[in-house]
């Protein structure tokens, strides 16, 4: 419970800064002060994070790219959540050769180097920071459906489905009402923690130049820059760096809390 | 009853969790060559007494009372002197024959690890005493190879059984060892144990929820009931001529062969 | 009348293959499988564990269908599991668990209200004290009630009890016991009660079937079965039964 609460409570505070970015920032993230003193300044109380090689404030920045690394996360995993529980939902309740065919596309989705794809789709499609979220999205909704899968296999043999089955109950509400809401668990648990993955990738696509293309800033692409002055202008590695770590480290905590708070055998039994 | 014969005796015994008392004030004591039955419903503090006398008992229940075995307090020994009397002196027989076996481990290393823990003796020496054990408890010698999931319930609680006597203790606890078996077969393990038990001349705690193997297997009775003995004495008293009410009302709510009552006595304040 | 007609039913479970080179080799739960039950009676089906009487009570009701034979049960069947932990839905309130089967025939919401509270009472639960109570706050005793509460919410004809109380204390069963008793009287219901506890069928059924490795080996009146039994399985069953007293 400890664990969830600090992460929840870092993730609300970069999620709120991100959020009012305007108001907190101070600077323009896209202003340029290409001025000899201007450039690469190291931090201090006029700028936080210092600024960058063009003179741009590397905190502003930052808050600006916490929009862009929180809203991917959300995004592609609410895209995986869809896909993964609608396709392993289905593969588990029904079985039988539907359940075949969708193991096998899943199986697929495992043998492919996944970041090599997303880097080829992006490329193909152009890199925008929509196509991003919906490839990382599309991309990683295979270990959900596993998992789901799982869930409903075993939930549908327990004895207040057939119940229900026996009491005429349509198979629509079978799995909404009683199937559905005892597979979340371990859904929520996952989706946290895919969560930051799915930051994670966004950064390395960023960073790759694959991502949100520049001068829109985002953690991925500061460190771009930061590569080429890492000998004299460490902060522009440093924070960036810290906060994509501190960002996946919170929903990686929520995450494994919610995994002992949802256990149904760490308490509710009596 | 022979008071110099008894070799445990549990005196006052109160077990609490947080401010909440579960067990309160229980006394007994145990007499080689009797079995005590301890006969209550679940929730009735029946198992957590058995488990106190082995301080097996999770750690934030805090015990007090006094239980002596054979002159020594066991409350007041340590973990090394505890852990020697465990299996060597007093062993239990868990109720869940399936889930109290390792599964990947064959039987007669299963058995052999209780020598193996308390006694430094050569190979076949030790495979000799399995055998042995094997025997005793009625099972083919082929079965030191097999895997537990290869045997039947029924089988699997002999391994139980011969596992608890490898150390050849004096104080047997049964924790409704028979409760998850058919019954024929538990008819049987229940010869077995009382056979076993005359010829070793044993002191057996019989926990159980079930009145009627009380009348196969008990000498004498304690009957729980939340948390308290409410009546206590021999098999033939507490059967033919119960004092207190709950224990009237548990004998009479059991249907019985040739039953001709439509309704059962079940209600209790 | 017979209101339940099983003839010759046969069942088999495909085991799961544990190595490709071994055969994929059906185990047979069930075999040649025949009897009838009269409307108002209770038929009283006693074996040992795997014995296969679980299949037919899926069958009976069908989960399960049977590999071949005819099942007829006429009018509205429902069944009570043994294990009232996993037969209640842990997300649901008691109430919605007994009001679903209403529910989702499209029934009135006041009329569901009122017959919800009728149930509630008729199985001794309080109502203002549980119907909105989660299964995991309920003894082991009311979950079984619940569970019978929301079979009997639609009208019944058959009721197949899979072992209703073999996992309840002695008194809590008595409790149970009883219930079914009162309701069958009340509601003449059929009953297909199934126990391993020779001595709960004796004092519920009227007519006994012994089954062992999925067919019956013995069928008669409760009086014969139980004064003069005719097959040894059946005789070692009821020796096996401890005494009380």
């Amino acid at each position: 419970m400890k664990r969830i609460m600090i992460g929840a409570a870092i993730i609300m505070v970069i999620a709120i800064s991100a959020i009012c970015a305007p108001v907190v920032a101070g600077y323009n993230p896209l202003e340029m002060d290409l001025t000899e003193d201007a450039i690469l300044q190291k931090p201090s109380l006029e700028h936080f994070f210092g600024t960058d090689n063009l003179g741009r404030d590397v905190f502003s920045r930052m808050l600006y790219g916490a929009r862009v690394s929180l809203s991917v996360g959300f995004i592609a995993v609410i895209i995986s959540l869809v896909i993964g529980v609608l396709l392993g939902g289905v593969s588990g309740y029904f079985g039988g050769w539907v359940d075949a065919v969708i193991m096998r596309v899943v199986e697929v989705m495992y043998s492919f180097p996944t970041f090599f794809l997303i880097m080829m789709v992006v490329t193909f499609l152009g890199p925008n920071i929509v196509n991003v979220m919906v490839v990382i999205g599309l991309t990683s909704w295979a270990p959900l459906c596993r998992l789901v899968r799982a869930e409903f296999l075993t939930l549908r043999e327990r004895d207040f489905v057939s119940s229900a089955r026996v009491q005429g109950v349509s198979n629509f509400r079978i799995i909404r009402r009683h199937i559905l809401p005892n597979a979340m668990a371990p859904v929520y648990v996952s989706m946290t923690l895919s969560v930051g993955s799915a930051i994670l990738i966004e950064s390395a696509l960023s960073f790759l130049g694959l991502g949100v293309q520049m001068p829109a800033p985002s953690w991925g692409n500061i460190l771009t820059i930061g590569k080429n002055y890492i000998d004299y202008a460490w902060w522009l590695t440093l924070f960036p760096g810290l906060a994509i770590l501190i960002t996946v480290l919170s929903f990686n905590m929520i995450g494994d809390g919610l995994r002992e708070v949802l256990d149904p055998k760490s308490d509710r039994k009596d | 009853m022979n008071d110099n014969q008894k070799i445990l005796e549990i005196k006052d015994l109160t077990l609490r969790i947080g401010g909440k008392c579960i067990v309160k004030n229980v006394s007994f004591k145990l007499t080689a060559g009797r079995v005590m039955a301890l006969v209550g419903e679940s929730g009735s503090g029946k198992t957590l007494t058995a488990q106190s006398i082995l301080k097996l008992f999770p750690p934030r229940i805090y015990a007090e009372g006094s239980i002596t075995f054979k002159g020594k307090n066991l409350f007041e020994l340590d973990k090394e002197e505890i852990r020697k009397i465990r299996g060597c002196d007093i062993s239990i027989v868990p109720q869940e024959p399936a889930t109290s076996m390792n599964p990947v481990t064959r039987v007669g290393e299963q058995i052999a690890e209780g020598i193996r823990q308390h006694q430094e003796r050569s190979k076949p020496d030790i495979k000799q005493r399995v055998l042995e054990l094997l025997r005793m408890v009625k099972l083919d010698e082929g079965t030191f190879s097999s895997y537990p999931h290869e045997l039947s319930g029924g089988a699997r609680q002999r391994v139980l059984l011969a596992m608890a006597l490898v150390l050849d203790p004096e104080v047997l606890i049964l924790d409704e060892a028979t409760t998850a078996l058919d019954v024929s077969i538990q008819k049987d393990i229940i010869e077995l144990i009382m056979n076993i038990q005359k010829e070793r001349n044993l002191a057996i705690l019989f926990i159980t929820h079930d009145f009627s193997i009380v009348n196969l297997i008990a000498h004498n009775v304690c009957v729980m009931r939340k948390g308290v003995i409410v009546e206590n004495g021999t098999k033939e008293s507490v059967l033919h001529n119960p004092q207190n009410e709950y224990t009237r009302r548990l004998i009479a709510c059991v249907p019985k062969l040739g039953d001709t009552r439509r309704r059962l006595p079940n209600n209790i304040s | 009348m017979n209101i339940i007609e099983i003839k010759n039913i046969n069942k088999c479970f495909r085991k799961r293959k544990t190595a490709w080179w071994l055969k994929k080799e059906p185990i047979k739960a069930v075999s040649d499988v025949s009897f009838s039950v009269e409307k108002g009676k209770t038929f009283g089906l006693v074996g040992e564990s795997t014995c296969g009487k679980s299949t037919i009570a899926k069958i009976l009701v069908g989960i399960l269908k049977p590999d071949s034979g005819s099942v007829s049960v006429k009018g509205e069947k429902d069944i009570v599991f043994q294990d009232p932990y996993s037969s209640l839905n842990p997300r649901m309130t008691s109430r919605e668990i007994v009001s679903e089967a209403l529910l989702v025939r499209k029934i009135g919401k006041s009329e569901i209200e009122t017959r919800v509270r009728q149930i509630f009472e008729m199985v001794n639960l309080n109502y203002a004290e549980c119907k909105d109570k989660y299964a995991y706050q309920f003894s082991g005793g009311e979950r079984q009630r619940i569970a019978i509460a929301r079979a009997l919410i639609r009208k019944l004809d058959v009721l197949v009890l899979d072992e209703p109380v073999s996992s309840l204390d002695v008194l809590v069963q008595a409790g149970i016991l009883n219930l079914l008793k009162d309701l069958q009287e009340n509601l003449n219901l059929t009953y297909v009660f199934i126990s391993h506890d020779l001595r709960v069928v004796e004092f519920m059924a009227d007519t006994v079937g012994v089954m062992r490795k999925g067919s019956f080996v013995e069928m008669a009146s409760k009086d014969e079965i139980y004064s003069s039994p005719k097959n040894q399985y059946t005789k070692t069953l009821l020796s096996a039964i401890p005494d009380i007293i």
